[in-house]
């Protein structure tokens, strides 16, 4: 016989005592492992609630740089490659910019293998009077995108073509209208009209725009030459889509600098900075809406702490005395029993270990069964479904152990004083009482 | 024959609710050798519970001195009285006071908790079965009768071998034919070298050496020559 075997014997044969100060700790257990796992569920949805913003947000930002590339491809152009002389000023009033330069410059952009320009289209443009239509227009003449050999990526497998053109080249023998000068000279696609003296199709009619590219006649670079008399000059090349960012602008200019010395390179809308800034603005204000959801449900998660803090201890002082008075009622019930263990030589120690092993182990198993209802309560509170992932999850060892250490802890404090009071009873007083 | 247990003029005062004194032991001096049984006799109120619980270890008398196998047992610590008394003293009480959740084996084994012993469980069974009680072994006391409960509580006091046997009216509780059992497995212990001190109102109880005990003071009866029970 020992002290173990002695205490489980006891439990066995006082259910209903033992069992009534394990609900007790059961509940206190649960109270405090509720409300730590209530709050670590809160902190779970609260996760889960920041990263469905951010995939959101993600989303959006992705939708955004879509639409963003996609305006910039209806829009055609980052930069322009423009004689240094051109005024901007003046190019601004005029449509177009005036100051032309040798066409070979284009062959030498694309040699010199600049890896920040993916596009590079030509372009030789004048304001002129349609003289057999009596309007003014903006003719402009491209040999269409000329392929940069080292990308590759681009080109068709000849490499003489671009897999998907920013814009297309306009066949001989045709001309492309913008939408203004199509709209006010009632011409349609595949009608033959005839512009400088010669016969053209209308190859295509381009959607408005709502810039000077409705006002222009797109027709073939060598056209344009000819019949603006300009031969072997081009008034401005278009790099496209060579830069994300509009601060790479400056890296560009002096890269195209290093080849092509009496140019300057003209960032021409600021549209594309206004797009930029608007989707910043757009990751500002949902950054901004996520942290005022944080700042929300930290608040509220702070409320429920502060909540906690009180409740808890409450709960467990409370279980505490109900313990202590459990093993107080336990010893004087076994008076008797602590008499005869101490005629039979048992000594005070042993008589006071009983107790506290008893107490301990009311501590031990209301703990574990305290601990399981803690994470359930607090997971269904905190709106994290049973047997979720999320669910397991909210299951700790440390906070287990925790636990039962607080519950066996309060349990031998509880019962400390009852069983001192056991030892120290002296068991003459009973044994003579009979 | 060596001395077991003696009592030199043991005083002992119990201090009644108004304050008075109430003197139960005066100058109480007894012996009791190896292989002796002898029996304190007196009314209710006499002192033989007393008597007893001092000559265990149990109650520290105002003065005098009880030596056990030669120890005083009050120049001991506590602890050390406590496991002295788990060695060589055994108590019958007349409530048997056996343990309600533990069945008898159990209960006869309950010493070992003060003293642990390998043989224990081998003596306990062979007590049980010398006792008459094999076939209660895993029975609770609430199952046994009167008689049968004071033999778990004997076979509990003889279980680690002790050299003194405290009897507190072990037959108190009991008819004659129960009585007659539990005084001749006593006289049994004697015989095997034990010593018995038995106190008991009992004027059933015929011992070889008897002492009356009158107002806290013993005086020797030595009318009848061997324990038994009329």
């Amino acid at each position: 016989m020992n002290l173990w075997q002695l205490v489980n014997k006891e439990i066995r044969f006082r259910k209903v005592g033992f069992a009534i100060g394990m609900v007790s700790i059961a509940v206190a257990i649960a109270s405090l492992v509720g409300s730590v796992t209530l709050l670590r569920a809160y902190e779970v949805r609260t996760e889960q609630i920041l990263a469905e913003r951010e995939r959101e947000t993600r989303e959006e930002m992705t939708q955004l740089e879509n639409d963003y590339r996609n305006i910039m491809r209806d829009m055609g152009y980052n930069v322009m490659i423009l004689h240094e002389d051109q005024s901007i000023a003046a190019m601004r009033a005029a449509g177009y910019p005036e100051k032309t330069m040798p066409e070979q410059y284009v062959h030498d952009l694309v040699a010199g293998r600049i890896e920040t320009l993916n596009h590079l289209l030509p372009v030789l443009q004048k304001k002129i009077v349609w003289p057999e239509r009596e309007m003014e227009i903006i003719l402009s003449g491209t040999p269409g995108q000329v392929p940069i050999k080292h990308k590759k990526r681009f080109l068709t497998a000849d490499g003489k073509a671009y897999k998907n053109p920013v814009m297309e080249s306009v066949p001989q023998g045709a001309i492309n209208l913008g939408h203004g000068v199509a709209k006010d000279l009632k011409i349609r696609e595949g009608d033959r009209v005839t512009l400088l003296g010669d016969e053209f199709v209308v190859h295509r009619v381009h959607p408005p725009q709502g810039n000077m590219d409705d006002l222009m006649v797109w027709c073939n670079l060598d056209v344009a030459q000819a019949k603006l008399d300009q031969p072997g000059q081009i008034n401005a090349i278009f790099a496209l889509e060579c830069v994300c960012i509009p601060e790479e602008l400056g890296r560009i200019t002096t890269e195209v600098r290093k080849i092509l010395s009496d140019t300057q390179v003209y960032e021409f809308s600021s549209m594309i900075v206004a797009r930029a800034h608007a989707r910043n603005r757009a990751a500002e204000a949902h950054e901004t809406a996520i942290a005022a959801e944080l700042e929300h449900r930290e608040a509220m998660g702070k409320e429920r702490q502060a909540f906690a803090q009180v409740l808890v201890p409450t709960v467990l002082g409370a279980s505490g005395l109900w313990v202590f008075f459990l093993v107080l009622g336990n010893v004087r019930e076994r008076r008797n029993e602590i008499g005869i263990l101490r005629a039979i030589g048992v000594r005070q120690r042993t008589i006071a270990g009983i107790f506290l092993v008893k107490a301990a182990a009311i501590g031990l198993f209301g703990s574990i069964i305290g601990y399981i209802l803690g994470v359930v309560v607090g997971a269904v509170w905190g709106g994290v479904p049973l047997l979720s992932k999320d669910f397991v999850q909210l299951f700790g060892f440390t906070l287990f152990l925790g636990a039962v250490a607080i519950a066996v802890g309060l349990c031998a404090v509880a019962g400390w004083v009852p069983a001192i009071r056991a030892a120290q009873q002296d068991p003459a007083a009973v044994l003579r009482e009979e | 024959m060596s001395e077991v247990l003696a009592l030199e003029q043991v005083v002992k005062t119990y201090q009644a609710r108004d304050g008075s004194d109430v003197p139960v032991l005066q100058r109480v001096s007894l012996t009791v050798r190896q292989g002796e049984f002898k029996v304190v006799h007196g009314s209710s109120g006499s002192g033989k519970s007393t008597l007893l619980l001092a000559a265990g270890g149990l109650l520290q008398p105002d003065s005098g001195t009880v030596r056990v196998c030669g120890q005083d047992l009050y120049a001991l610590s506590p602890e050390a009285r406590s496991r002295f008394r788990g060695e060589r003293i055994g108590f019958v009480f007349q409530q048997f006071h056996l343990i309600p959740y533990l069945n008898v084996l159990e209960n006869v084994l309950a010493p070992t908790l003060a003293v642990a012993d390998t043989g224990a469980r081998q003596r306990a069974t062979e007590l049980i079965e010398l006792l008459g009680l094999a076939h209660r072994l895993k029975h609770p006391p609430a199952d046994l009768s009167t008689g049968e409960r004071q033999r778990v509580a004997l076979a509990r006091a003889m279980l680690n071998q002790p050299a003194l046997v405290l009897a507190d009216e072990p037959t108190g509780n009991l008819d004659a034919a129960n009585a007659a059992i539990v005084i001749r497995h006593l006289r049994e212990f004697t015989e095997r070298g034990g010593a018995v001190l038995l106190a008991t109102h009992d004027n059933r109880i015929d011992a070889g050496e008897r002492y009356e005990l009158v107002h806290g003071a013993v005086q020797e009866d030595s009318s009848v020559a061997s324990p038994t029970v009329s």
